[in-house]
This record gives structure tokens, sequence and C-alpha cells, in this order.
């Protein structure tokens, strides 16, 4: 019986489908099985490694039978005998010329220096500093003691506390919105998305609150130590070299913190991460 | 008879009466004009208190109010860090519209700029944080800060973008001249560049001073850079601002050369903002570097272009710069680097204390000491820990600018190295609204304590910063870039040449070797 594509065809056709899975099916398979937004590439010492066993495979295989083997280098030493008639004997020149030709480049890709500039991996979410890990936001649930002060001030006399609460909270909204706008837009963006008018100017990009993996998985006595002490409160493996975040105790007040932050949540349309419970 | 269907949309009340008329004249686009003129409703704001109203209101409130006030006049909290200045609705008076000179602007003229924003100033495009009904919904409520919406009865009449000419040689030669004849060169400059000599002084109807559009930036155009996005600028003109409407004195072909020949000004076909690279190249070079910018030589080199913006980090902060991109590029021989700067300005500034005038200047910053590993100097100006170093020309005394070497541990603390440490060189001119310098330093120097000592070979952090005298920077205000890298590429080694030629000879040899063997079988 004679196959329609000879043995050695079919190696050429295996070691193709091979390289594609590797490149271009496990990259996006895997973005899809950890919700990445890009493909992740398989790492080239896996991907050789992949490629050599699917090479080991066929040559068990090609070498199992006498025949097997016959049938895989018949093609190869007609080729290289040479003698085919007309447009075969034409490319058959031409790849004689482009083999050597490709062993040189490969060599020339493999010494010739590359421009890459270094990269480094970055911490977003060091541990935060024993000091400031127990805060709690005082406007985010004012006490009953605020609310009735609130009350008093504001003249509001027999308003129920739970109406006062909420007005009391609206109100520090109110003041944080404007304090976000005026000092965090330029960088943070007014809708808080990380897209100020300044942020293309920086390479470390100013935080996206809307996205979950920022200030949604802290909770807000994290976001008030980031507040306060900026980029350069940062440890080494976080790169406070690289952050724009201005260090903002040189001029706001821990309440006008506080009030941004509960704005900036809610400029974000996010929550902040609820405090543990503490035994 | 010949009927001007733009004549009749502008009365909508006369359409019934117009219609038969249109019919029998046999004008579809006519027809297709009237009809749509009957289906929208005249661009008058619904009553206040209705539930339409109420709807954006909310959404106003939450989103908007903080630039544009609670009461639509553009004064909100953030109003004074935004130049331009955020709108005030009270006027009826929008920039970006498709309506013809003098009219309000059409519903979806509102919707489109919310949606997309203007781009170079604080409008953020609302495009994703809001859904499109939210957005439709905030129309009606800004029309109503604005009476002439309630009093204008008909619809606003759309400006017809008539057939786009071709761009070509002879096409925008016509727009050249019509660009000097029109006199758009009074503002926006002889070459584009906003520098022209009305600019200074050109205040918007609020009487703020407003600066005309650097037109070789597309990608900051308020209303976009599309061709008829140019076509309705130019036809109705930029309400509130002193950009005129051109209607009367460009007809449909004068329009299009214009655009043609203000596309010609553009760095890329596209307009879009150039992309940004990492890593600023230098190429060795055998020969003498020339010190004058204007030296062809340079224009035969790669260009890096640098994002610039506003000092907003630390107090006294900048957040209206003048800067807003950096063009670099660089190369070295076996001696000294250069790197060749080229930045925007409308003018060109000496120190005026009587005027707060400061002067110009600009300034590339590396670390003092090559980083070995991540860690590097604080991007703006060092830390107290690792020091950087600017080399810094500014307009100075001299024609060719003053150059100072400096070091920094910090944006308050900059020291000027002594007169005995002071090697760089540089050679700066203006012209048409744009400034370029070129600044040379040998490669080592004696001063390793202040001085970076430049290796070829390794990724060096590098910095921009660039000051504009007129706008009231100097110190601390001013505009900044994050750190890029800076690498001066090694010569190849001869090695890279060497293996590739031995590869070869192997495959060949191989090759050679496999089909003698073969043929003698045979
Ligand atoms: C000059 C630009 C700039 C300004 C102004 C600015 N930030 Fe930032 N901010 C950054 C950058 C850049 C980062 C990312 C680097 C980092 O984490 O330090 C950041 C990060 C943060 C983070 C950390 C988020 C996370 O999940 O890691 C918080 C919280 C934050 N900013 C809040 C604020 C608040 C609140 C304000 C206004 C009071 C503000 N920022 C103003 C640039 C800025």
């Amino acid at each position: 019986m004679k196959r329609r594509i000879s043995l050695f065809g079919y190696a050429v056709i295996t070691l193709v489908i091979v390289y594609t899975i590797v490149k271009l099916v496990i990259p996006r398979v895997s973005m899809w099985i950890v919700h990445w937004p890009y493909p992740l590439g398989v790492p080239t010492t896996l991907a050789v490694i992949y490629m050599l066993l699917a090479m080991i495979g066929l040559a068990i295989y090609i070498t199992m039978s006498e025949k097997n083997m016959e049938e895989f280098l018949t093609p190869i030493r007609n080729f290289l005998r040479g003698g085919q008639p007309g447009m075969k004997g034409q490319a058959r020149l031409i790849a004689l010329v482009l083999i050597p030709g490709l062993a040189g480049w490969i060599a020339y890709d493999r010494v010739a220096p590359k421009i890459q500039s270094p990269t480094g991996i970055r911490i977003q979410h060091p541990t935060i500093p024993g000091q400031y890990e127990k805060l709690i936001n005082p406007y985010r649930d004012p006490k009953e003691d605020t609310v009735k002060v609130f009350i008093e001030k504001e003249g509001l006399g027999a308003m129920k506390i739970e109406e006062a609460r909420a007005l009391l909270v609206q109100k520090t909204m109110a003041e944080g919105r404007g304090l976000y706008q005026r000092n965090c837009r330029p960088c943070h963006g007014s809708k808080a998305d990380g897209n100020g008018p300044m942020a293309l100017g920086f390479r470390l990009r100013p935080a996206n609150f809307r996205d979950p993996g920022t200030i949604p998985t802290v909770v807000e006595a994290y976001v008030f130590w980031r507040v306060k002490e900026g980029g350069r409160g940062l440890p080494r493996e976080s790169t406070s070299w690289d952050s724009a975040m201005p260090r903002w105790k040189d001029e706001l007040t821990d309440d006008q913190i506080w009030k941004i932050i509960l704005a900036e949540y809610n400029t974000a349309d996010v929550e902040p991460r609820k405090p543990e419970k503490l035994e | 008879m010949a009927i001007n269907p733009l004549k009749i949309e502008m009365a909508p009340g006369r359409i019934s009466a117009g219609l038969p008329i249109l019919v029998l004249s046999g004008t579809v686009l006519a027809l297709s004009f009237s009809i749509t003129m009957a289906e929208e409703p005249a661009a008058q704001a619904p009553a206040a208190g209705s539930p339409e109203i109420e709807a954006g209101k909310k959404i106003y409130q939450k989103w908007c109010i903080n630039c544009h006030g609670e009461e639509g006049d553009g004064a909100g909290p953030a109003a004074d860090f935004l130049r331009p200045r955020p709108r005030d609705f009270r006027t009826g008076l929008f920039k970006i519209r498709s309506t013809v000179n003098g009219q309000l602007p059409s519903d979806q003229d509102l919707f489109n700029v919310i949606t997309k924003g203007m781009p170079g100033t604080g409008m953020p495009r609302w495009e994703h944080a809001l859904k499109e009904p939210d957005r439709r919904q905030l129309v009606p409520y800004i029309k109503t800060f604005s009476r002439r919406f309630a009093r204008t009865k008909d619809a606003p009449k759309p400006v017809v973008i008539g057939k786009q000419i071709a761009s070509g040689a002879d096409s925008i030669a016509k727009g050249k001249q019509l660009f000097h004849d029109m006199e758009c060169f009074k503002c926006h400059g002889d070459e584009g560049r906003a520098d022209g000599p009305s600019a200074p002084e050109l205040t918007d109807d609020w009487n703020y001073p407003i600066r005309p559009a650097n037109l070789t930036k597309p990608w900051n155009f308020r209303g976009g850079h599309a061709p008829n996005d140019l076509y309705l600028r130019l036809q109705s003109g930029i309400s509130g601002t002193p950009m005129p409407s051109f209607a009367d004195s460009l007809d449909n072909d004068k329009t299009w050369h214009l655009i043609n020949y203000i596309m010609s000004l553009w760095p890329d076909p596209s307009g879009d903002v150039p992309s940004l690279k990492v890593v600023l190249r230098a190429r060795r070079v055998e020969s003498e570097i020339p010190a004058k910018p204007g030296d062809p030589f340079w224009l035969a080199q790669e260009a890096f272009d640098f994002p610039l913006v506003g000092q907003v980090i630390k107090e006294p902060r900048m957040f209206t710069p003048t800067g807003n991109q950096i063009e670099v590029k660089a190369v070295y021989n076996d001696r000294e680097v250069a790197f060749h700067l080229t930045w925007d300005d409308p003018t060109n500034s000496r120190p005026d204390s009587s005027k707060g005038i400061f002067e110009d200047a600009v300034a590339v910053q590396l670390p003092v000491q090559i980083p070995t590993g991540t860690k590097r100097p604080f991007f703006l100006m060092g830390d107290p820990e690792l020091a950087v170093q600017l080399l810094r020309w500014s307009v100075g005394e001299s024609a060719d600018g003053t150059v100072t070497e400096m070091n920094g541990n910090g944006i308050a603390r900059l020291v000027a190295q002594p007169s005995t440490s002071q090697e760089t060189r540089g050679v700066g001119e203006f012209k048409n609204g744009r400034y370029r310098v070129v600044l040379k330093r040998p490669l080592r120097t004696g001063n390793t304590a202040q001085d970076i000592q430049l290796e070829p070979g390794k990724f060096i952090p590098i910095a921009f910063f660039a000051w504009d005298g007129s706008n009231g920077e100097t110190g601390a205000k001013m505009a900044i870039s994050h750190w890029y890298y800076f690498l001066m590429e090694p010569p190849l080694a001869k090695t890279v040449f060497i293996y590739p030629v031995i590869g070869v000879a192997v495959a060949a040899g191989l090759q050679w070797w496999m089909i003698r063997r073969l043929r003698q079988r045979s």
C-alpha cells in the first residue's frame, strides 16, 4: 500500500502542528483558563523541550522498521541527488542556497546584540506598616456621637439619627469629591480610571481605581497609608523611585484624606475590602 | 425654480408649505433634509422639573459639577487647575459644533463631546465610564443652563460638507497661500506652532487668556482631527474663542485646500499621537559631531519622542504647562556624547521680573551613578540617597544660550556644579515657535563624584524637563517626563559576523558532501 503523502511529509506536518500548538493554542487556552487579557506565551525553554519530545517521538517511529526508514529517507535522497526536470530542478537549487542561508541567519540572530530594556518586577501592594493597620474611616459610618454633634452644629433639631447620618455622609462625600477632583484628578482622572491628563507622562501609571486589582482589594486603612505617605513611603520592592504618587501628608490633613477616600471609592464605583474581625 | 434646501431649513414653520414645492421640484436631497427636519423636535429644552431633566441632573451632579459647577457656570472647585477652563454653560456658546456659524450646537454635537471628550483639555472621554443612555440624558439638562436653547425654536442648521478634494502638491500649495491670505499665521504662526504675533494677547469671551491650536499636533485638536472635523471648525468657527468662521470667505474647494495644507504640517498623516518609545538609542559616529542644531547632520539621525506633563507631585505645582512633548536625537563618538532636543514653545522668553516672565529652559537628567540593579534615583530630580545630574540649557544672555551642569538630591535640593566642573557645551536656537538645542558633553570627566561616566552598552535612566518662562514656569513649576532609558549602541563585535559565516560554511559543506556521496553511490 502506498501512502499519498510520504513519511517524510507526515514528519514535517507533525512538527508544524506541534509548533502551532505550542505557539498559538497553548497561550490562548491558558489566557482563557487564568482570565488574563493577553495570550500567555510558553517560555522558550519549555517550547524547545516540547519540540524535542515531538522530534524524538518521530525518530523512534521512523527507525522502528527498515521500511519506515527507507520511506523517510527516499525523498531526502532524491532531493539531494538532483536531476529533477524543469521547475522542480530550479526549486531544488533555490532550497540548496536557502538552507545554508538559514543556518547563517540563525547564527546571526543568536549573537547579534538585542535592544531590550531591563524589566523588573514590582510588588504593587506591600505590607501595610503597623501603625496604619487598625485605622478605620470615621466618615464611612459615623458614630452616634459624631452624628449628634452634626445635628447640633447644623441646627437640625428633631431630625432622626439615621436620617442625619445619611445627610452627614452625603455632605462629606460632596466635600471629598471636590478634594478628589482638585488633587487627584490630574493623574487618576475624573472617573478614577487612572486616565487623568497627566497620566500618560508616567511610565508607572497612576492606579486605575476601577480595576479590581487596586483599591477594591485593600482595606481603607491601606489606602490611607498610601495617600498619606505617597510613592516615597513604598519599600524598595515596590520601586518607590518610579512612583509619581505624591506624599499628601505635606498638604492634606488626615480628615481631608479620609473624605477623599470615601469619595475615591464612590467615584470608582467600587467598595473597599472589609477589615477582618479582630478576636 | 431653484430651491435652496438650506434656506428652507431655517424656518421649520414654513416646512409644510415648502414640502409640496420641494416634491414638485424633485430635489431628492432637499426632500430628505426636510423630512429629518420635520421629525426632529425643535432645539428647545424640555421644561425644568420634568423627569427627563431630573434624571440628567442626577448624573450631572455626580460627575460634572466639580469642574462645570452646580450652576453650570464653569466654576467648580477644580476649575482653576484647568486650562482651557471648563465650559460655562450659561452662555450657550459651545466650541465644537456641526452647525453653521452663530447657531446653537445640535444635541448630537453635545452628546459627541461628552462621549469623546476634548483632547488636550481636562474634559475626559466619558464613553466607558457612563452608559450611552446616561450620556444622552445629560444633554437636555445641560441645555437648561442657557436660555438661548429655550428661546430658539428652530433646530440648528448643519454645515453641509462638500465633496472632498484629495491632497496633492497643488492643493497644498493653494492651501498654503490661503493660510497666508486669510491671515491664519497671525495666531497659528508661520509654521503652525501657535506662535503668531497675536497669539500672546488672545482672550476668550470670558476674558481668560487662550492659546491658538498648535496645528502640528493634531492629536490635541479639541474636536478631533478627521478631515471632516477640520472642515466643520473652519466653516462654523469655535464659539467663545477668537477662532472665527470662514464660511463667508472659503468655499468648499478652498476649505479643502486649507485642510490639506494643515494636514501637511503633521508629523504623521494619521494625526495620531507619536508612538512612545522607551529606549533613546545613540548611534556611534566616527566624525566630529556638529554643534549647531540646524546642521543637516541632525536631519539624518533617528528621532525619539517623549511625552511631557505638568509637575503636579510637589508644591509649587504646574497644572497647565506649555511643553507636552520633546523630540530627542542622540549620537556619540570616541570622546563625547551629544543630545539634540526639539520642543515647541510659542514665545522666546527672556527673564523680565516686571512682567513676571522667566527664562525658557530645558534639561536632560541622568543618574550620577549608572544603576547596577533596579534601584535608581527618584525620577523627579533625585532623592537624598541617590543624586542625579542635570544638563540644563537656558535662553540666558548670549546668543547660543547658557548651559549649566547641576546636581539634584530632590526637587528642592538642586545645586549648580563649580565652574571648574562645567564641561557641557550647548547651542540653542528659536524659530517659528520651536526650540532646537544641541548639548555636548565628554563621555568621561575628572569629576567622578558629581558627573556620570557614560558607558556604551549600558541602559542608563534618562529624563527630560522643560520650562516656558512666559507661562510662569520656573523652578519646580515645569513640564517633566518620567525615566526612560538611554543606550549608546556599542560598536558591533567582530564575532557577530564570524559566527554566521561559519554557520553558512558548515551547512553548505555538509550539503555538498552528502550530494557527492549520494551521486557516487548511485
Ligand atoms: C502626580 C500624579 C498623582 C497624583 C496627583 C495622585 N496620584 Fe495616586 N498614584 C499615582 C501613581 C503613579 C500611582 C501608582 C504607583 C504607586 O502605587 O505609588 C498612584 C497610586 C495610588 C494609590 C495606590 C493604589 C493601589 O492599589 O496600589 C492610591 C490609593 C492613590 N494613588 C490615591 C491617590 C489619591 C487619593 C490622590 C489625591 C489626593 C492621588 N492618588 C493623587 C499618581 C498620582
